[in-house]
């Protein structure tokens, strides 16, 4: 889904976005943020912190041999 | 592992696929969220051979295809949110596992040691390479004899219990 909000570009070139829309993406002061430029049309990203990566539950817990087991299993299909 | 006077230290670490899977959400008994946070504050250089990048992709979706992960989409999100901090937040530095000289080491190491992994020999010369310390959980790589083949291997190849030891985090 997209949402509509406004921005501007300020006296020396800074790009202002509405506060919703920040707070809506969690974007905070300091925040690290990779710009991708499509056409004329500019995508901002965030860069994830270590908090935001701890804080997600994991999708699985497994042993370090099933890693090991898997890798070789992969390699196994292009040998 | 030598640390300097100031606390800090010039000591460099290359890492296991083990020790980078908890960025992209899936952890393991061995090295869970906690230690991947215990590792960062941990004031070494952390190298992340790019090979592995492919390594927990391959990890994660054969997890799909088992049913061990059941949301892919949730999976691909998760993945693509901790390459975009390991690519763009300083904790850990992505490295050329196979340029000329790397790939020289890895031939090497096949011929002289027979390791079937490649993923193994990639980051046993990356390693050696930037003359570094191995982490590893991978218990054949644990038993190698360093001292017999110094010309090929890292000096020193260590587990995460054993470093934590090193760094007194224990």
């Amino acid at each position: 889904m997209e949402t509509v909000m406004r921005g501007y570009v300020g006296k020396k070139g800074e790009i202002y976005v509405e506060k919703r829309a920040r707070e809506l993406v969690n974007l905070r002061p300091g925040d690290d943020l990779v710009v991708l430029v499509r056409g004329d049309e500019l995508v901002i990203r965030r860069v994830p912190r270590l908090e935001d990566i701890l804080r997600k539950r994991a999708l699985a817990v497994i042993s370090a041999e099933e890693v090991e087991r898997i890798s070789e299993e992969e390699q196994g299909r292009y040998k | 592992m030598r640390r300097s006077r100031g606390g800090t230290s010039s000591a460099t670490l290359v890492v296991d696929t083990t020790h980078i899977l908890p960025i992209f959400n899936v952890e393991t008994a061995a090295f869970g969220k906690g230690d991947l946070r215990e590792l960062i504050s941990a004031r070494v250089e952390k190298l992340v051979p790019q090979c592995l990048l492919i390594e927990a992709k391959w990890v994660m979706y054969s997890l799909a295809r088992r049913g061990v992960i059941r949301d892919l989409d949730e999976a691909i999100k998760d993945f693509n949110d901790g390459l975009r901090f390991l690519a763009y937040r300083r904790a850990f530095r992505i490295v050329d596992s196979s340029n000329p000289e790397i790939d020289l080491l890895e031939s090497r190491i096949y011929r002289a040691l027979g390791i079937r992994d490649y993923f193994d020999r990639a980051i046993l010369a990356v390693a050696k390479y930037y003359n570094a310390t191995l982490l590893t959980e991978d218990k054949d790589l644990l038993s190698l004899d360093t001292a017999t083949h110094e010309a090929i291997l890292p000096k020193r190849i260590v587990n995460w219990r054993a470093l934590r030891k090193l760094l007194a985090l224990a």
